[in-house]
């Protein structure tokens, strides 16, 4: 097969960049968790401060996947894929975002009266940054069945999600010391949750890349 | 017009649209002793622009040229298999094929109105030819087939200067005029903008969209690009180390640019062909 030598480096350089953007933010979601269950003010200070690497990333890929796009006139898998990097691009520069707002909310939490127990929301946050891991994964090995796995996940991460609102509705009550904290904590759990939302959107584009698919995988409904 | 009873083959039922369609039925053509391409079978859609599409040698210009008859103009060139019109062979033995010629119109790469003919005498030879004397008659098709063609507001003014003395652009929609004139059913273009500059091809690709309200067009290009902005389908040919073309893959231009079934259709499309 004859190569496209100059489009096939660009396209390349566009799965490195996402590759590095997927990578930075999967930290600044783990970075973020740490901040809040460690009281690491400065941590959650350099989540904030490090988002706007992201956003300035995000736009350089876009203005790469812009230009090859112009330049190149892609069609069939290699239009898919560049399509699908736009979109991951923004799911990422989002997903930071949700990492962003809860290390905002470790500064607001500081010196709080705490709900005792955070195990549930430990091991959301841990497993969000599994899923996002694994929808990165499905996409740089263009994985059909991974990526359909990470939908799964992103079930169980919904269920959990509605335990810790049920759980921290508890603190909501007038007159209870953690009622500041629990409605913060809620807003983490959200966060959490969007970025499971958010991780199944870039397996859905894996299976567009590899298949030509447009698929909804997370239909739960409840 | 057509050359018996205006039939609609079952087989055509990609759009439910009036107007007329044609269709191949193991259609091979030869060279002589030469198979040039084989067993086709492809439905080209009424009031549709059909995109042929594949590299030098695949066999589209051979395949559209069997669409008017124009193969057989070839010394020793022949078909085997069926091309119907409406359903009606335009290869059954008492047809005429001038009369096929009429019915469907073709358009060439390279602009070729008569030299000596001024504008206007070029738009109307075919009727003329006809014995067509009516000057209103004349004069209204003139107008309305240059008007058709995107070419009234250009030449109005000049309709008896010489046809040879317009643009590469203008001059192929003369040609494109001419084609209209005699009220054709179907028209090739055979990579009518290949000779062209980008903006006239863009004149001319603008010009199939007016047309296909109203005709069937068969489109063979090189340019993928102009088969994705102009065609409704797309039909993919490809000659193999035989060097006998045959039909790779056919549908809706949408789903062979974007997401194409066949691997050889998408190594194509995508430029990592060969």
């Amino acid at each position: 097969m004859a190569a496209r030598v100059t489009f096939d480096r660009q396209l390349r350089e566009v799965r490195a960049r996402i590759l590095e953007l997927g990578s930075l933010t999967e930290r600044s979601v783990a970075a973020a968790a740490s901040a809040l269950f460690q009281r690491d003010l400065a941590l959650a200070k350099a989540v904030v401060v490090g988002d706007q690497e992201i956003n300035r990333l995000r736009f350089v890929i876009e203005d790469e996947i812009t230009t090859v796009m112009a330049t190149q006139q892609p069609t069939a898998r290699d239009l898919r894929e560049l399509v699908t990097a736009l979109s991951i691009t923004s799911e990422l520069e989002r997903i930071a975002d949700h990492a962003k707002g809860i290390g905002r909310l470790v500064s607001r939490l500081d010196g709080l009266p705490m709900p005792a127990d955070l195990a549930d929301l430990v091991s959301m946050a841990e497993d969000v940054r599994a899923m996002l891991r694994h929808s990165l994964d499905a996409y740089v090995e263009q994985n059909v069945a991974e990526a359909e796995a990470v939908a799964q996940g992103d079930y169980e991460i919904d269920r959990r999600y509605q335990t810790i609102f049920q759980t921290l509705s508890e603190f909501m009550s007038v007159g209870r010391p953690e009622q500041m904290a629990g409605t913060y904590l809620l807003w983490v759990a959200h966060n959490l949750e969007r970025v499971g939302d958010r991780a199944t959107n870039i397996a859905e584009r894996v299976i567009f890349v590899a298949t030509g698919r447009l698929v909804e995988l997370n239909t739960d409904q409840s | 017009m057509t050359l018996t009873k205006p039939v609609v083959s079952e087989r055509v039922n990609i759009m439910p649209v009036d107007g007329h369609s044609m269709e191949t039925r193991n259609l091979s053509a030869y060279y002589g002793s030469k198979l040039a391409i084989e067993n086709v079978n492809l439905v080209i859609p009424a009031k549709r622009v059909t995109a042929l599409i594949g590299p030098s040698g695949c066999g589209k210009s051979t395949l559209i040229r069997t669409f008017n008859r124009m193969h057989e103009v070839v010394r020793g060139a022949r078909v085997t298999g069926e091309v119907l019109l409406d359903g009606d062979n335009i290869y059954a033995p008492d047809v005429d094929p001038v009369k096929v010629r009429r019915l469907v119109g073709m358009v060439f790469q390279k602009p070729n109105p008569f030299p000596m003919m001024s504008v206007y005498d070029n738009v109307v030879a075919g009727l003329k030819l006809e014995g067509v004397r009516d000057k209103r008659l004349l004069d209204e098709t003139a107008e309305r087939c240059l008007k058709q063609a995107a070419l009234w507001d250009e030449v109005k003014d000049k309709l008896h200067a010489s046809g040879a003395a317009l643009s590469g652009g203008q001059q192929q929609r003369l040609c494109i005029a001419r084609t209209l004139a005699v009220e054709p059913e179907v028209i090739l273009m055979d990579e009518p903008a290949s000779a062209l500059d980008p903006i006239s091809t863009l004149k001319i690709e603008d010009l199939m969209q007016e047309l296909r309200e109203r005709y069937t067009i068969c489109i063979v290009t090189h340019n993928m690009q102009q088969a994705a902005r102009v065609s409704d389908f797309t039909a993919f040919m490809l000659a193999g180390e035989d060097r006998v073309g045959r039909l790779v893959e056919y549908g809706p231009t949408k789903s062979i640019f974007t997401n194409p079934k066949d691997q050889r259709t998408e190594d194509y499309i995508t430029g990592r062909f060969g």
